[in-house]
C-alpha cells in the first residue's frame, strides 16, 4: 500500500474553492465551509494531528478521527457537486487508511519509519529467538486443534485439554505484547530525546519490535480462530 | 429533490419506512398490513406477478409459481447453493458458474427480477401513502453480504425503478433506529437474525457518530433453517403415524412448511403449539401436539451457529463481553426463548428487546436516507467492509489487500506487472473471504490489464486501485504508471451480464443458428492453430539451432500454410494444416521440453548456491 508523501514545496499553495472559487489554504474553505480538494499531499500524523513519533496518544487518535471524519464524509456530501463528492470520498479513504494504520503499533512504526528513510520499511522475517520458540511452540497446538476440527469428532476431554492449552497461549501472548509495547514507549522517549541524525540505531530496534508485533499478531488471530472452533 | 424511503428488502418479509416530521413511520399496504411477506406468485404468463399478502396465501395452491425466500439466491453462483438450500417449491435454473435462476414456464426469471416485484410494490405503497412518486430509496443487506449480492440488490433497486441511493447494513441500520431517541453513548452488539441471514455487529455510538468496529455472520443461516427441520420432523411423524411418506409431495409440503412456522411461532410465547392440518392426503389428517422441548432439540444447532460469529466480531473488536455495554435483538428469529438465551449466555448480560424487531431495520434505512438528504445532519454512521478483499496470488494464495472490518470507503493501491518478455495482458481475480487458499473464498470477477507496452518482463507498471465505496460495493481503477493514463476496469463475472444482453444473445443465437455454427467452428480452429504458431515461434527462437536444415525449411512452410488458411477463412483447411504443422514440430516440442528442464534445474542450484 502506498502512502501519501508530504511534499515542502506544495505547502502554503492556494487551492480553488470548488463550490465558490474562494484561494484557500487548509481543508476547508474559509468563505463558505466546502471541503477544498486533495491537491496538497500529507502524511497520516499530520492529517490526524498526533505527533509523528512511536507512540501515539490513542484517545486523542480516535477523537480527531471521528471529528475530521464528521467533517469529511461523503454522507455530508451527499447532494454536492460530483467534485466535492470525489472529493469527500477521496478524503474520507484517507482519513480511514490513516487512522487504521496509526492506531496499530507495528503499522504505525513500520509507516513512520518508511516516512523517515523516505521509502518502504524493509520487511525482514526476523523476530527474537525467544518470540520465534513462542510462535512455533503455539503454532504446534494451533496445528493440533486444527486437525481435530478439521476430522469432525473430537472427545470432550480432548477439546478442554486443547482449550486451556490455548487459553495458555493466549494469556502468554498478552503478556509478550504487553512487553513489546512497554519497550516501545521507552524508545518512544528516546526518540523525542535522540537528535534526528543520530536515530539509526533507534530504528533498528523499533523495527525488530514490530516485526515482533508482526508474529504476536498472527500468532493471536490463530489462536484465537482456534479458540472459536473449539467453543 | 423527491423523498427518499428506507426499504427492508428481507427473506421472509420486508418493509418500507420514512421519516415525517422528525420521526419514523412504517408504511402499511391498503390492507393496514405493516410487514408483506417477501413472495412473489405468477398466475399466467401476461399478467404481471402478485406480491405480498396475496402471493403468500397462494403458496399452497401453487407452490411451483409461488417464489420465496429468493433473497437467498441473490448474487449466487449454481455451484454455490448447498443442496438444502435447493429445496424449494418452485424450479431452478443454473449449474456451476452460472447465476441461478427461477423457472416460470418458459421463462427464466434472475433473483433481482423477482425482488424487483416486491420492492415495486413497496414503492407503490408508499406513493400511495405519499400521494407522490417516489424514485429514490435506501436498501437493506445483511452486514455480512459480498460483493456479489451487493450488486444484485442495487440492480434489483432499478429494475423497480428506484434509483438506490444507499446500501446499507441491517445490523447497522436496526443501531440507527435504536439509538435515534436516546442520547446513546454505549458500545452495543446488535444480534440479527432473520429468516434467512444472520449478523452480529459491534459498534461504537457517541455524540451521534455510530462507528462500526466489527462484522461477522453467516448468510445461510435464519429461521427458513429452522423451519427445514420442523418439516423434516413432521414428515417423519406423519409417516410414523400412517401418513406415508410425503417428502416428494410439494402440494404436502407447502401446507406443512405453513403450519410448521404457525407452530414455530406460537411457541416463542407458550409451552406447546397444536399443528393441525386437515386432510393432508384423502385418508390423513395430522394432528400432533409440539412441545417447546422437543422444539428446542430440534433447532439447537441451528441457534448454536450463531455462536461463532458472535465471539470472532468480539475478538475482532478486541473486545470482551464485560466491555459490551447493551445487546439489542432484532429480525423475527429473535423471539425464540432459546435465541435470548444463548445471546445472554455469550454476552453475559440480558439482551434489550425495546425495538420492534420486525422493523428497526426498515426504520434504520429511512434514517439514513434522511441522512442523506441532509436533515439529520447530526447522526453519521461509519460501516465497515465484513469480508477481507485480495486477489489471487502466485500458487492460489490469496494476497489480502483490504482487511475486514476496514472502515468504509477506503482505498488500496496494488502495483502490478507483467511475467513474461513481451506480454500485453494481465488477468486478475479479485476475491473476498478470509480463507488462505483461492479455491476456499469467494470469486468476485476477473479483470484483464490491456494494451500493455510490451516490455521485459517486470517492467511495465500499473497501479490498480481498489475502491470499496460507502455501499460496500468495489470498484477497481487502472493506471499506467509510465503514461499515467487512467481506466475504469470492468470485472467479468458470471453474475452480471445484463438482461438485455442475455435475451438479446438468446434471440440472436436461434435467428443465426447455422451461421453461428459455421463461425464457431473457425474461430475454435484458428484459435488452436495460433496456440501452436506461437508455440512454435518460441521453440524456434530457443532451439533453432538444434533442428536440421530441412526440419527448419519444413517447419516455416507448413506455418506459412497455417496463416494463409487463417486469412482465407477455410477451416477444413486450417485444421489439416494446423495438424501437420503439430506433426512437423513433434522433436522441435520436446528439444524445447528438454531446454525448460535444463534452464529450471540451473535456476534451482543457482538459488542454492546464493
Amino acid at each position: 500500500m502506498g502512502h501519501e508523501t508530504l511534499d515542502p514545496e506544495d505547502k502554503g499553495q492556494k487551492v480553488k474553492c470548488l463550490s465558490c472559487g474562494s484561494p484557500n489554504e487548509g481543508f476547508f474553505c474559509i468563505d463558505c465551509h466546502t471541503l477544498l480538494p486533495l491537491t496538497r499531499e500529507t502524511d497520516y500524523f499530520t492529517l490526524l494531528e498526533v505527533e509523528k513519533r512511536p507512540a501515539v496518544d490513542l484517545v486523542r487518535l480516535k477523537e480527531n478521527f471521528l471529528r475530521m471524519s464528521e467533517m469529511t464524509h461523503p454522507d455530508k456530501y451527499y447532494n454536492a457537486s460530483p467534485e466535492v463528492r470525489e472529493t469527500a470520498m477521496a478524503y474520507s479513504s484517507l482519513l480511514n487508511q490513516a487512522y487504521s494504520t496509526l492506531k496499530d503499533p507495528k503499522e504505525r512504526i513500520r509507516y513512520m519509519i518508511s516516512l523517515e528513510m523516505d521509502k518502504e520499511a524493509p520487511v525482514s522475517s526476523r523476530a527474537s529467538a525467544e518470540t520465534m520458540e513462542f510462535f512455533i511452540e503455539a503454532s504446534d497446538v494451533c496445528n493440533e486443534a486444527d486437525t481435530f476440527l478439521k476430522k469432525g469428532t473430537i472427545r470432550e476431554a480432548e477439546r478442554r485439554d486443547l482449550g486451556d492449552r490455548l487459553q495458555g497461549f493466549k494469556k502468554e501472548y498478552q503478556e509478550r505484547w504487553g512487553r513489546v509495547l512497554r519497550e516501545i514507549e521507552t524508545s518512544d522517549v528516546e526518540w523525542i530525546a535522540t537528535s534526528p541524525e543520530n536515530r539509526k540505531p533507534l530504528i533498528r530496534k523499533l523495527l525488530s519490535l514490530s516485526h515482533e508485533l508482526s508474529y504476536l499478531s498472527k500468532l493471536q488471530s490463530l489462536i484465537n480462530e482456534m479458540i472459536i472452533g473449539l467453543s | 429533490m423527491s423523498k427518499i424511503i428506507g426499504i427492508d428488502l428481507g427473506t421472509t418479509n420486508s418493509v418500507v419506512s420514512i421519516i415525517e416530521g422528525g420521526g419514523p413511520v412504517v408504511i402499511s399496504d391498503p390492507d393496514g398490513q405493516r410487514l408483506t411477506p417477501s413472495v412473489v406468485a405468477f398466475t399466467n404468463n401476461s399478467e404481471p406477478p402478485i406480491v405480498g399478502h396475496a402471493a403468500n396465501r397462494q403458496r399452497i395452491l401453487n407452490p411451483q409459481k409461488t417464489i420465496y425466500s429468493v433473497k437467498r439466491f441473490m448474487g449466487r453462483r449454481g455451484r454455490e447453493i448447498r443442496e438444502e438450500d435447493m429445496f424449494v417449491s418452485y424450479p431452478l435454473s443454473g449449474k456451476g458458474e452460472e447465476p441461478l435462476r427461477i423457472v416460470i414456464d418458459d421463462r427464466q426469471y434472475l433473483p433481482e427480477e423477482i425482488s424487483a416485484f416486491i420492492l415495486k410494490k413497496l414503492k407503490g405503497d408508499a406513493e400511495r401513502y405519499l400521494g407522490e412518486a417516489v424514485e429514490r430509496a435506501v436498501i437493506t443487506v445483511p452486514a455480512y453480504f459480498n460483493d456479489a449480492q451487493r450488486n444484485a440488490t442495487k440492480k434489483a433497486g432499478e429494475i423497480a425503478g428506484l434509483k438506490v441511493e444507499r446500501i446499507i447494513n441491517e445490523p447497522t441500520a436496526a443501531s440507527l433506529a435504536y439509538g435515534l431517541d436516546k442520547k446513546l453513548n454505549a458500545r452495543i452488539g446488535v444480534y440479527d437474525l432473520g429468516g434467512g441471514t444472520f449478523d452480529i455487529s459491534i459498534l461504537d455510538v457517541k455524540n451521534g457518530i455510530f462507528q462500526v468496529l466489527s462484522t461477522c455472520g453467516n448468510t445461510r443461516l435464519g429461521g427458513d433453517d429452522i423451519d427445514r427441520r420442523l418439516i423434516d420432523f413432521l414428515l417423519q411423524k406423519i409417516e410414523e403415524s400412517g401418513g406415508g411418506d410425503l417428502s416428494g409431495d410439494i402440494f404436502a409440503l407447502s401446507r406443512i412448511r405453513e403450519e410448521a412456522e404457525k407452530g414455530k411461532c406460537a411457541l416463542s410465547f407458550q409451552e406447546g403449539a397444536e399443528v393441525s392440518i386437515p386432510f393432508l392426503t384423502p385418508s390423513f389428517s395430522l394432528r400432533y401436539r409440539l412441545t417447546r422441548k422437543e422444539f428446542e432439540v430440534l433447532a439447537r444447532d441451528i441457534i448454536e451457529r450463531t455462536r461463532k460469529p458472535c465471539l470472532q466480531a468480539m475478538m475482532d473488536a478486541k473486545l470482551t463481553p464485560s466491555d459490551i455495554d447493551e445487546v439489542i435483538l432484532v429480525g423475527g428469529s429473535t423471539r425464540i426463548p432459546m435465541v435470548r438465551q444463548l445471546v445472554e449466555e455469550i454476552f453475559g448480560k440480558h439482551p434489550d428487546t425495546s425495538i420492534n424487531p420486525d422493523e428497526a431495520v426498515a426504520i434504520g434505512a429511512a434514517i439514513q436516507a434522511n441522512i442523506l438528504s441532509g436533515k439529520m445532519s447530526n447522526l453519521l454512521l461509519l460501516d465497515v467492509t465484513p469480508l477481507s478483499l485480495g486477489i489471487e496470488t502466485y500458487g492460489g494464495f490469496m494476497n489480502v489487500i483490504i482487511p475486514r472490518n476496514t472502515t468504509i470507503p477506503t482505498r488500496a493501491g496494488e502495483l502490478f506487472t507483467t511475467a513474461v518478455d513481451g506480454q500485453q495482458a494481465v488477468t486478475i481475480q479479485v476475491l473476498q473471504g478470509e480463507r488462505q487458499m483461492v479455491a476456499d473464498n469467494w470469486s468476485l470477477g476477473t479483470f484483464v490489464l490491456e494494451d500493455i507496452e510490451p516490455a521485459p518482463a517486470g517492467v511495465p507498471r500499473i497501479g490498480i486501485q481498489f475502491t470499496i465505496d460507502a455501499d460496500g460495493i468495489l470498484h477497481v481503477l487502472a493506471r499506467d504508471v509510465k503514461t499515467g493514463k487512467e481506466k475504469q476496469v470492468q470485472m467479468k463475472s458470471a453474475l452480471d451480464v445484463p438482461k438485455e444482453d442475455i435475451e438479446k444473445m438468446v434471440k440472436e443465437s436461434m435467428e443465426h443458428a447455422t451461421e453461428d455454427a459455421a463461425k464457431k467452428e473457425f474461430f475454435e480452429a484458428k484459435f488452436e492453430a495460433e496456440k501452436v504458431l506461437a508455440a512454435t515461434r518460441k521453440g524456434l527462437d530457443k532451439c533453432s539451432h538444434l533442428l536440421s536444415e530441412e526440419e527448419r525449411r519444413m517447419i516455416h512452410e507448413t506455418m506459412k500454410d497455417v496463416e494463409q488458411t487463417i486469412n482465407n477463412h477455410d477451416t477444413p483447411g486450417l485444421k489439416e494444416a494446423t495438424s501437420r504443422l503439430n506433426k512437423a514440430t513433434e522433436r522441435l516440442a520436446s528439444l524445447l521440453l528438454e531446454e525448460t528442464v535444463k534452464d529450471i534445474v540451473e535456476k534451482r542450484e543457482k538459488k542454492k548456491m546464493s
